[in-house]
């Protein structure tokens, strides 16, 4: 056994070169996963590497996880065994970055925050200025994430209303798969419709399926103007008129989201000031060309009015840039004074927002918990964080009743609930992916062809696979 | 089981009336849009996703394939039973079975006509926005098979990205809903995967469809053009510009020729091409978009500019595009639609070669094609009854293809791999990447009986059907 | 009419079909059967299949091509234009040489060949109608001479539903002073029956007789309540005479004799008969008489002009198959009903019959009138 072990530390060394394969316990109690130590944490620097790391752990049967920048590493059930973690923030080579064609392709350590600044510049080239451009979605973490992990955990925000899902951006995907062989699928174009859409499969697969090494994206021209409208509302009643009534209109905000009094405390402070709890505010993104963003801003001001806002605010320029940033490291800021912390994520049918929300609002009231809350209006989705002190213990057992309570109401609605963070004694208790649906035989009949020997991410994605 | 067999067994499912045998009949679903031909053993057109189960289920017990059919306006002979079996012709679930302006979708059954359920929208302002150019006979049942596209699709994206979920019935029979109305279901993203497999993963008997509102203005243009350069050049131009049109249509001499002959658009005969552009969405700044665009078309030395004041001459600018495949049908029995994808600056490049092979075949070829997201049309005329002419033009479309796959492209934007193009799919795949699809295709249909022989070039790695 | 011959005819034409499919959303036939054998492509597909010896003429491609209603929207939809009409007339042809065709046909050949008429009935019951005009001396309508003759068509003549119609154009022009007269019993059908039913042997027989009439009268102008009358003295007699729809005459009437007609109160929408539409090319008379009765609001069908979909009773199907030519009426009549007018005028019997017998078949509440009765409502007097 020792043997063995010490012959697959010298394959791996050999492979990836001996400084980028840690075994040191600090290390690997870095990246355990859901306090599941690895036997070591690899660091391949090339997709040839890569391949050779999988191909390995594949012939030594070795259970396969893969890291980026670890922001999403709280998703998904408990490892049932582990052995290799494999990082890949050393993939960070930005292979074409094409303003023309407005597409991007890099591997999968590239972070998000890195790329998207140097892509929002504008160029000059032959004496004309070509205008930035952006990826058009706005993931969670996203000083931290990766692309890879954004895209293997299908990562969305604010902005998803306006500008679609990663779902809708990417284009062509390489991944490692389960034998290690390299697989190249999409490509640069739009449109492409050449064989299956396998982009799709390993978009939100988290690592179940293959590792993600390099990916092509759909970016787009950056927008002429930007904005955020912010209300505040006496209760959910009025918020929600105000939401109902922007999207009666033909206007196109970029993102409409509804925050409890403590989520916008805590991302717009100086707002938020003396706000009392109860409070519902809503965050509309304008973005666009400039007389568009400004006719909605105007119309929008003059509905929040007319709903009953109490109190309403206009950011424009660092000041609507920060308060983006902050609602995407949310997460990650909260998770350093609260360790502890359990978040759920809700989807449901669009239009059923409101009762979701209430139900959520008067569940957790009773709890006694702070907790913020803030919905994707017109998408159909909802984060709750309960910012748990550490050491409460109870907390575990009031939070777990009321997510039984949402998942069941979710789930009776059309949709689901899944734990996006919390502590293994949580995880155990109940369905992390939530609910699996009837399309469950499909999705083991995949990760069975794919992964037959099941060394992708075992235990951790919806019903174990 | 013979033949007469399967067909009294289909019938106990469906109702007889619509339970297809006579030579006549097998003849009629022997062929689609493209050239590709091959006949079936039974057509059925069931009226439910029960009966839809049952002849599938029927199927798999006796290893029969099962081919999905719509209006047969396939381009790559996707709905061709190169293997026999059991044609499935959608026409009669064409019903539209729910508009849910609330959750902003609409269900739909597969044989619905895409124009038909567009026009009943519109009247309530809300537009389903994948436009392919057949929208008018074309099926969603089809759109979805294979991930149709269209000249809206440069902004708002092609048929994968309105879909949110499919009833769909699996290779034994069973009926599963991926996606639905709510989003971010965990799990794979089975419906992604179902949009575009041409009925080889799975019969679709449902289908929940996004909806937009409608935009609140529109603005076309036309811009004629003396070299095929500038107007390609403008395209990237615009684009580079921050502005990215709903559509950006582009057509060349020969089809500008053919057009002006047959339907009299205004275009002169000695322009090199035409590109149509237009904006929509919120009427602001909208005007000083289009100046933008102007100048643009200016700097790329554009030669006439035309500008739509109202509906009736956005119509007309619109009237020769729309009529091009009609005017160039004039001028041969036969055309084949050739479809790849490059980037859109490789366009003159790759337009200059698709001409060149065009001369070294000896085979007409004029361009019609959505020059926004680089998404080539070549046209070649021909007769079809002429063998070494189907020859040459069959050598020419291949040709086409590498040429796209060797601008670092791709063999196929919107009409699908079919049975046309899968001898060309290992120019743009490796075997490896072949298998991770042929294990796509054995999760969902492990016998190869949906739609079998189609997309994928080699063997499944399956019991073969008999 | 055999494959070769149908080879030499349309071998070319029917080629020319790439099976894009775009004629199916126009094919009425389609729309209810919703199979291929009942589409434009299915059509062509057909008549290929049986030139290049694919297919042999079967009982099932006689139902397939006798089904279709000639009425050529296909082509209009077509890209290279198709002429699948005249192509599956000529199948028809065809399939009564090889045996292949519905009783009907025979027995309406032999009435045509006997009475001269598609009627059971003696040809001197053409002027039956005549019984809606007691005021009107009988002389006044049989002339040896006069300048117009109206060419009433068997359909008018013979089935009661539709003799208002010729009655009502008589009292219009009696009233217009029009010079004018029939035939009556001298009038033999047109023969346009006959080239649907692919029987047109004897249908110079016809042309002769009734040309000859024309010569006697001395007219200089035929008018025409029957489209597909109209339509086949157009093209196939070619007379060197005026030929003129109801319409066209109803239209020069209103313009030379401005008659103060009464004003009518009706929303109306229009439904452009196939063979006087799209294969005639009269659109807008009828819609200018229209316009010109006071009150009468015109709203058009989603479906008009060009694009005007068979109400179900063209290509004979409605002797063939009555059931499935019901269905198609069906299917026309809501689209009428979606307008939201008070009654859907033709200026054809057939269309009347066709719409009318269904809606009152299925109970549906519809008020259906051909042009002439509108107007002759509308004129004081009558």
């Amino acid at each position: 056994m020792a043997n063995s072990t010490t012959h697959r530390l010298e394959s791996l060394k050999g492979i990836v070169g001996p400084e980028y394969i840690k075994t040191d316990p600090e290390t690997l109690s870095t990246y355990a996963v859901d306090s599941v130590m690895p036997w070591a944490v690899v660091f391949p620097g090339d997709p040839g590497q890569l391949s050779e790391v999988v191909r390995l752990a594949c012939e030594e049967k070795l259970a396969l996880v893969p890291w980026g920048s670890g922001s999403k590493m709280a998703m998904g059930a408990l490892p049932s065994c582990l052995d290799l973690v494999i990082c890949t923030r050393r993939l960070n080579r930005i292979l074409d970055m094409d303003k023309a064609n407005l597409t991007l392709t890099v591997q999968a350590g590239v972070r998000f925050k890195e790329i998207q600044s140097s892509l929002v510049l504008q160029e000059k080239r032959n004496d004309r200025e070509r205008k930035g451009c952006f990826i058009p979605i706005s993931p969670p973490c996203r000083h931290s994430a990766t692309l890879g992990g954004i895209i293997a955990a299908n990562s969305s925000g604010p902005t998803r209303l306006l500008y679609g899902l990663p779902r809708d951006i990417v284009l062509g995907v390489h991944y490692v798969g389960p034998n290690g062989e390299i697989i190249r699928m999409g490509g640069k174009t739009v449109k492409n419709v050449s064989g299956y859409d396998m982009c799709k499969l390993m978009i939100g697969s988290h690592g179940s399926l293959g590792i993600l090494c390099e990916m092509t994206l759909r970016l787009l021209p950056l927008p002429e103007s930007a904005g955020t409208f912010l209300s505040v509302f006496a209760g959910l009643s009025e918020a929600s008129r105000f939401v109902d009534r922007v999207f009666e209109t033909s206007l196109l905000p970029a993102a409409v989201e509804i925050l409890n009094s403590m989520a916008f405390e805590l991302m717009a402070p100086d707002v938020a000031a003396g706000l009392r709890t109860g409070r519902f505010a809503v965050a509309a993104a304008l973005e666009g060309f400039q007389e568009a963003v400004d006719r909605m801003e105007s119309e929008i001001r003059e509905m929040a009015l007319e709903s009953g806002a109490e109190k309403d605010s206009y950011l424009q320029d660092h000041q609507h840039h920060d308060f983006w940033n902050h609602y995407s490291n949310l997460v990650p800021g909260l998770s350093e004074c609260y360790p502890d912390l359990v978040s759920l994520k809700l989807n449901y049918p669009i239009s059923t927002y409101i009762e979701v929300i209430e139900l959520a609002d008067s569940l957790i009231s009773d709890t006694q918990l702070d907790y913020a809350l803030l919905a994707h209006a017109g998408s159909g989705i909802a984060q709750i964080h309960f910012l748990v002190d550490q050491g409460d213990t109870k907390a575990t057992d009031r939070i777990a009743l009321v997510a039984e309570r949402l998942l069941d109401r979710c789930k009776r609605i059309g949709g689901n609930l899944v734990i996006e963070r919390a502590k293994p004694e949580l995880k155990q208790r109940l369905p992390v992916w939530g609910l699996p649906r009837e399309d469950m035989i499909l999705i083991r009949r995949i990760k069975k062809e794919m992964d037959p020997l099941g060394l992708f991410c075992p235990g951790r994605f919806i019903r174990g696979i | 089981m013979d033949t007469q067999e399967l067909i009294d067994r289909i019938k106990k499912i469906v109702e007889p009336d619509y339970v297809l045998s006579s030579e006549m009949d097998l003849t009629l679903y022997s062929y689609d849009a493209s050239l590709e031909r091959d006949r079936p053993e039974v057509v059925v057109l069931p009226s439910s996703t029960e009966e839809v189960s049952g002849v599938v289920a029927l199927a798999y017990r006796e290893k029969i394939p099962v081919v999905a059919r719509g209006s047969g306006t396939n381009l790559s002979g996707g709905t061709i039973p190169t293997k026999g079996g059991i044609v499935v012709h959608f026409s009669r679930m064409n019903r539209i079975l729910e508009i849910d302006i609330p959750n902003r979708t609409v269900t739909v059954e597969p044989g619905v006509i895409t124009l038909d359920l567009q026009n009943h929208l519109l009247n309530q302002g809300l537009v389903y926005a994948p436009d392919p150019a057949s929208q008018k006979v074309s099926t969603l049942g089809g759109n979805l098979g294979e991930n149709s596209g269209g000249p809206h699709c440069l902004k708002y994206g092609v048929t994968t990205n309105h879909v949110l979920g499919a009833e769909v019935v699996l290779y034994d029979g069973t009926v599963v809903w991926t996606g639905g109305k709510s989003q971010d279901h965990p799990g794979y993203d089975l419906t992604g995967l179902l949009v575009g497999s041409e009925g080889t993963l799975g019969l679709v008997t449902k289908i929940i469809l996004k909806i937009l509102r409608a935009p609140e203005a529109i603005k076309t243009i036309l811009a004629l053009y003396d070299t095929i350069e500038d107007a390609s050049n403008t395209v990237s131009a615009i684009i580079a510009e921050g502005i990215v049109p709903a559509t950006l249509e582009m057509m060349d001499n020969l089809i500008m020729t053919a057009v002006e002959e047959s339907i009299h658009a205004g275009y002169p005969l000695d322009a090199a091409a035409v590109l149509i552009i237009e904006l929509d969405g919120m009427s602001d700044g909208m005007d000083r978009q289009a100046r933008k665009i102007l100048e643009v078309c200016k700097r790329h030395h554009v030669r006439e500019i035309q500008l739509a004041k109202d509906d009736a001459e956005r119509e007309r600018l619109w009237a020769g595009r729309k009529g091009a495949f009609g005017a160039v049908a004039r001028l041969r029995p036969s055309y084949m639609v050739c479809d790849g994808t490059v980037a859109r600056t490789k366009l003159p490049q790759v337009l200059s070669r698709v001409l060149e092979t065009g001369k070294k075949y000896g085979v007409l070829i004029g361009n019609v094609f959505h020059a926004g997201d680089g998404n080539l049309h070549p046209l070649i005329l021909f007769d079809e009854r002429d063998e070494a002419e189907l020859e040459r033009v069959r050598k020419a479309a291949s040709e086409i293809l590498k040429i796209c796959a060797d601008a670092g492209g791709t063999i196929s934007g919107e009409h699908g791999i079919g049975v046309e193009k899968i001898k060309e799919m290992p120019l743009i795949f490796s075997d490896s990447d072949l298998e991770a699809m042929r294990q796509v295709k054995r999760a969902f249909d492990p016998e190869d009986i949906l739609n079998p022989g189609k997309i994928l070039p080699g063997t499944l790695g399956v019991p073969q059907n008999g | 009419m055999n494959i070769i011959q149908l080879r030499k005819l349309f071998y070319e034409e029917v080629a020319k079909c790439n099976k894009c499919g775009f004629c199916l959303p126009s094919c009425p036939l389609y729309y209810v059967q919703k199979v291929e054998s009942a589409s434009p492509r299915g059509m062509n597909a057909i008549t290929r299949a049986v030139i290049e010896g694919r297919l042999k003429w079967s009982p099932e491609i006689e139902r397939s091509i006798f089904s279709c209603l000639g009425c050529g929207a296909c082509t209009v939809a077509c890209f290279p234009s198709v002429k699948t009409r005249e192509m599956v007339f000529q199948d028809r042809e065809c399939l009564v040489h090889e045996g292949l065709y519905p009783k009907v046909v025979d027995r309406l050949a032999s009435y045509i060949q006997e009475n001269h008429n598609i009627s059971d009935e003696d040809n001197e019951e053409r002027g039956d109608w005549r019984e809606f005009l007691k005021d009107l001396p009988e002389n006044n309508l049989e002339k040896d001479h006069a300048e117009v003759i109206y060419f009433v068509g068997c359909v008018s003549s013979f089935f009661p539903m539709a003799q208002k119609i010729p009655a009502n154009m008589a009292r219009i022009m009696e009233r217009c002073r029009v010079d004018f007269t029939i035939l009556g019993g001298e009038e033999w059908c047109c023969g346009f029956p006959l080239i649907g039913a692919g029987v047109p042997e004897n249908i110079k027989a016809l042309m002769d007789h009734n040309l000859e009439k024309v010569k006697e009268v001395g007219a200089k102008k035929i008018v025409f309540t029957c489209p597909s009358c109209y339509h086949i003295w157009k093209t196939f007699y070619e007379p060197d005479v005026e030929i003129l729809s109801s319409s066209e005459l109803l239209q020069q009437l209103l313009l030379e004799h401005p008659v103060s007609l009464k004003e009518i109160n009706a929303t109306v929408t229009y439904h452009d008969p196939c063979d006087l539409g799209r294969n005639s090319g009269v659109f807008e008379p009828p819609r200018e008489v229209l316009k010109a009765i006071p009150g009468i609001h015109l709203v058009e069908l989603p479906n008009n002009r060009q694009l005007a979909m068979c109400c179900g009773g063209g290509g004979n199907l409605e002797m063939v198959d009555p059931e499935l030519s019901g269905k198609v009426a069906q299917i026309k009549i809501e689209e009428i009903l979606k307008t939201g007018a008070d009654m859907v005028v033709s200026s054809c019997q057939q269309c009347l019959r066709t719409i009318s017998t269904r809606a009152r078949r299925q109970k549906i509440d519809l008020v259906v009138k051909d042009l002439t009765d509108l107007v002759a409502e509308a004129i004081p007097t009558l």
